[in-house]
C-alpha cells in the first residue's frame, strides 16, 4: 500500500467530513470560474467587436451610449445628426470612409438599420473581407441609390418647409435587405426571403403601411453584435411614412443616427476628433476611448464579485484544514501505530498535507467544471438580460492560475495538521502503561 | 537478533527529579530466544517494550539490537530500522480500522521496503496459515476479536523481523482465543527473537525464559 492509497482510503474513512470540505472549496472555485468567465465574456463583448473601428459621429449626448447604440447596437440613440455632416466630411482631407447608421426600427427582434453602400466598403472591419462581395455569405449586397436617397430627403425636408418636390420626381428606389448571419439562422431566413420591419428598436407598432423588404443577401459571421443586425438600403429607410419624422425640429433637416467615421491613417483621426469636438450640434466618440471608459466601470464590479469569490475560495481551503485538524484529535492513536509500524514523520507530514491537497485539488477542479456548467446553462438568460453571451466552453489560463493557487493555498493551509501529525508521538497513545 | 540492554533508566515527570519509570541493569536475551517479561502494573514493562523498539528515548543506558546500538542512531534512522528488523503486537490490537486486513499486512511491509507483489504475496500466505485468508479484504471491525488479535501478529511478521516485541497479546481474550493466538505468535516467529510482556499465566507457562521486571533493578532505584 503506497501513500497516495492511505490518503485516500483516510479520506474515503471520514467521508462525510471530507465530502462537506470538498463541497465548500468547490462552492468557491465555481464561483471563481464563473467570475472569470463573465469577466472574459464582457470584455470580449466590448473589445473584440470594437477593433477596427476608429471615431462615432452623433447628438450631442453621451459619448458612450453612442457608441454602444451605433458600434454594439444597445440602448437608445442619442437623437438626430443632422444629415448634411455625412455630405460634409465625406469627401474631408482626414476621412477615408463614411458609414451612416438610421436606426429605429426592427424585424422580430433584430435591430434594423438604415446604411449605405459604404457599410460594404472593405475599408469597413465586418466582415472582414478584401472586397465587398467576399463579405456576405450569400447573395449581394443590397442596391444602394444615391439619387432616389437624395429625393427622399429632399421631400423630406420640403414637408418641412423646404423646397417642394414634386411626387413625379421622387424616385421610387428600392427595398433590399441584407441580413446579419445569426439573424438569418434564427429565423431561417434565405435569399428571396421577404421581411416587414416594424417601428421601434425593441420591435413594437407595424409601420402605417404594409412595406416589405426583399433579403437579397446575408452577412458572413462576424462574431460581433453586427451578426444581430438587418441592413436595409438608406434610401429606402428614409421612404418610410414614419420616418418623415425623421426631421431635426430646430432646423428642419433630414437627421440620421450616427456616422461611422473611418479616418486616413497617421494623424488623421487626432486631427478630425479635434476638429470635430469644437462643433456644438454634434460629438464625436473615439470608440477605443469609449470601451476603455466602460470597461473600468464594468472592472470595478467585477474586481468586487473577484474579491468576494476568492475570500469564498479561502474560506473553503480553510476549512479543509480545520476539518483535518479536527479529525486529528481521533486520529493520534492510528498516527502513533503508523509510528510504530516505521512510518517516517516527514511521511506522516506528507500524508496529512496531501489529503488536504487532495481535497483542494478534486473541489477545485470540481468547482471549475461546475462554474462551466453553471455558466452554460445561464448563457441564454445573461445574453439576453445584458447582451453578453458566455462561452461555457472555453477555458482560460486565468482558471489554471487560479486552480493551482487553490492547491498552493490547501497545502498552506495544510501545514498546521500536517504538524501536529509530524509531532505525534510514537510511544503515546498505542499502549496502555504496564 | 540478539538484545543487549545495560544501565538503563527512564524517568517520567520532565526535568528534575521524576518519577522512575524503568531501571534495568542488564538484559541480554539470545538471538532466536523466547522471553516473557512479567510484572506487575507500573512495573515498566511496556516502557521497556517501548525503548526496545525504538519509539521512547531512555533518560540513560545503552540498547543494543543486533549490532545496532539503537539510541547512537537518529530518529530517522530508528524508524527506519524499526520498519525492517522489529515488529510490535500490542495489547489492544491498534489495527488501522480505515484499511482492509490484507492493506494492514502490506502497509507494514511497505515501511519495511517490501515492494507491493511479494508484500502481498507473503501477506495473502500468512493469512492462509492462520486461517484468515477469506477474511483478508475485510474491515479489522468485522472480525472477532481472536480473529483481530491474529491478524495484529500477522501484521507484526509479516515483514520477516529479526525482534518481535508484544504487549500483553492476550489480555483481553478469552481462553480459546488466547490458547489460538499463543500457538500462532510460536509458530510464526521461529526466526525471530520474541520479548513478550505480560502478567497472563496461561502465555507465561509456555516461555522457556521468563524474566521478572522487578529482578533487573539496580539497587538505586
Amino acid at each position: 500500500m503506497r501513500l497516495d492509497q492511505l490518503i485516500l482510503r483516510n479520506l474515503s474513512q471520514h467521508r462525510v467530513s471530507s465530502l462537506l470540505t470538498l463541497s465548500n472549496v468547490a462552492f468557491g472555485a465555481l464561483l471563481v470560474s464563473a467570475v472569470l468567465l463573465l469577466r472574459r465574456a464582457s470584455s470580449d463583448a466590448f473589445v473584440e467587436p470594437s477593433r477596427g473601428y476608429a471615431l462615432v459621429v452623433g447628438a450631442p449626448g453621451s459619448r458612450l451610449e453612442l457608441v454602444l447604440n451605433t458600434v454594439f447596437h444597445q440602448g437608445e440613440s442619442p437623437g438626430l445628426l443632422r444629415y448634411g455632416v455625412l455630405e460634409e466630411l465625406s469627401p474631408h482631407a482626414s476621412v477615408e470612409l463614411v458609414v451612416p447608421y438610421a436606426v429605429g426600427d426592427a424585424f422580430r427582434g433584430a435591430r434594423v438599420v438604415g446604411t449605405t453602400d459604404a457599410f460594404f466598403n472593405p475599408r469597413f472591419p465586418y466582415p472582414a473581407a478584401a472586397t465587398s462581395g467576399d463579405k456576405l455569405s450569400a447573395g449581394r449586397p443590397f442596391r444602394f441609390d444615391a439619387a432616389a436617397l437624395g429625393a427622399r430627403i429632399a421631400q423630406l425636408e420640403a414637408g418641412t418647409g423646404g423646397q417642394a418636390v414634386e411626387p413625379s420626381a421622387v424616385h421610387t428606389g428600392v427595398r433590399e435587405a441584407v441580413l446579419g448571419a445569426r439573424v438569418a439562422e434564427r429565423l431561417d431566413l434565405r435569399v428571396g426571403d421577404a421581411i416587414e420591419p416594424t417601428h421601434g428598436v425593441e420591435g413594437g407598432t407595424p409601420h402605417e403601411s404594409e412595406q416589405l423588404w426583399q433579403v437579397v443577401g446575408v452577412l458572413a459571421p462576424t462574431s460581433t453584435p453586427l451578426d444581430d443586425v438587418v441592413l436595409i438600403n438608406l434610401d429606402s429607410f428614409f421612404g418610410i411614412e414614419d420616418h418623415r419624422g425623421g426631421i431635426l425640429p430646430e432646423t428642419g433637416k433630414a437627421g440620421i443616427s450616427a456616422l461611422l467615421v473611418f479616418p486616413k491613417p497617421g494623424v488623421h483621426k487626432a486631427l478630425l476628433l479635434a476638429q470635430l469636438n469644437k462643433r456644438t450640434e454634434l460629438q464625436v466618440a473615439d470608440v477605443d476611448a469609449e470601451v476603455r471608459r466602460l470597461l473600468g466601470i464594468i472592472g470595478h464590479v467585477d474586481q468586487v464579485f473577484f474579491a468576494v469569490s476568492v475570500l469564498v475560495v479561502l474560506i473553503g481551503v480553510t476549512s479543509v484544514s480545520v476539518a483535518i485538524y479536527n479529525t486529528l484529535a481521533a486520529r493520534r492513536r492510528e498516527i502513533a501505530i503508523l509510528r510504530i509500524l516505521g512510518a517516517r514523520r516527514p511521511t506522516l507530514f506528507a500524508m496529512v498535507a496531501g489529503e488536504a491537497i487532495a481535497l483542494c485539488a478534486v473541489g477545485g477542479a470540481l468547482g471549475i467544471v461546475l462554474g462551466h456548467a453553471l455558466v452554460g446553462a445561464s448563457a441564454g438568460l445573461i445574453e439576453r438580460r445584458s447582451g453578453v453571451r458566455p462561452n461555457a466552453a472555453l477555458f482560460l489560463p486565468e482558471e489554471l492560475l487560479a486552480y493551482g493557487m487553490v492547491i498552493l493555498a490547501g497545502a498552506l493551509v495544510s501545514s498546521l495538521p500536517a504538524l501536529a501529525a509530524y509531532r505525534t508521538d510514537a510511544a503515546s497513545g498505542v499502549t496502555p502503561e504496564s | 537478533m540478539q538484545v543487549h540492554v545495560q544501565g538503563l533508566r527512564h524517568l517520567y515527570g520532565g526535568p528534575g527529579p521524576g518519577r522512575v519509570a524503568l531501571d534495568v541493569v542488564e538484559l541480554r536475551v539470545e538471538s532466536h530466544a523466547k522471553l516473557c517479561l512479567i510484572g506487575g502494573s507500573g512495573s515498566g514493562k511496556t516502557t521497556l517494550l517501548n525503548v526496545l523498539a525504538g519509539v521512547l528515548v531512555p533518560s540513560a543506558g545503552e540498547v543494543v539490537v543486533g549490532e545496532q546500538s539503537l539510541f547512537r542512531l537518529s530518529e530517522a534512522e530508528r524508524d527506519i530500522f524499526r520498519a525492517r528488523h522489529v515488529g510490535c503486537v500490542f495489547q489492544t490490537l491498534n489495527l488501522l480500522l480505515g484499511l482492509s486486513v490484507l492493506e494492514n499486512l502490506t502497509l507494514a511491509q511497505h515501511f519495511a521496503g517490501i515492494s507491493p507483489a511479494p508484500a502481498q504475496r507473503r501477506a495473502l500466505e500468512l493469512l492462509e496459515q492462520l486461517g484468515l485468508a477469506e477474511r483478508a479484504r475485510a474491515r479489522p471491525v468485522e472480525l472477532s476479536l481472536g480473529e483481530q488479535q491474529r491478524v495484529a501478529i500477522a501484521r507484526a511478521v509479516c515483514k520477516g523481523p529479526g525482534l518481535l516485541l508484544a504487549d500483553e497479546p492476550t489480555a483481553s481474550l478469552d481462553d480459546e482465543n488466547a490458547r489460538a493466538a499463543i500457538d500462532v505468535l510460536f509458530d510464526t516467529c521461529r526466526s525471530s527473537t520474541l520479548i513478550v510482556a505480560s502478567h497472563d499465566a496461561r502465555l507465561i507457562e509456555r516461555f522457556e525464559f521468563v524474566q521478572p521486571l522487578a529482578a533487573l533493578r539496580g539497587t538505586a532505584g
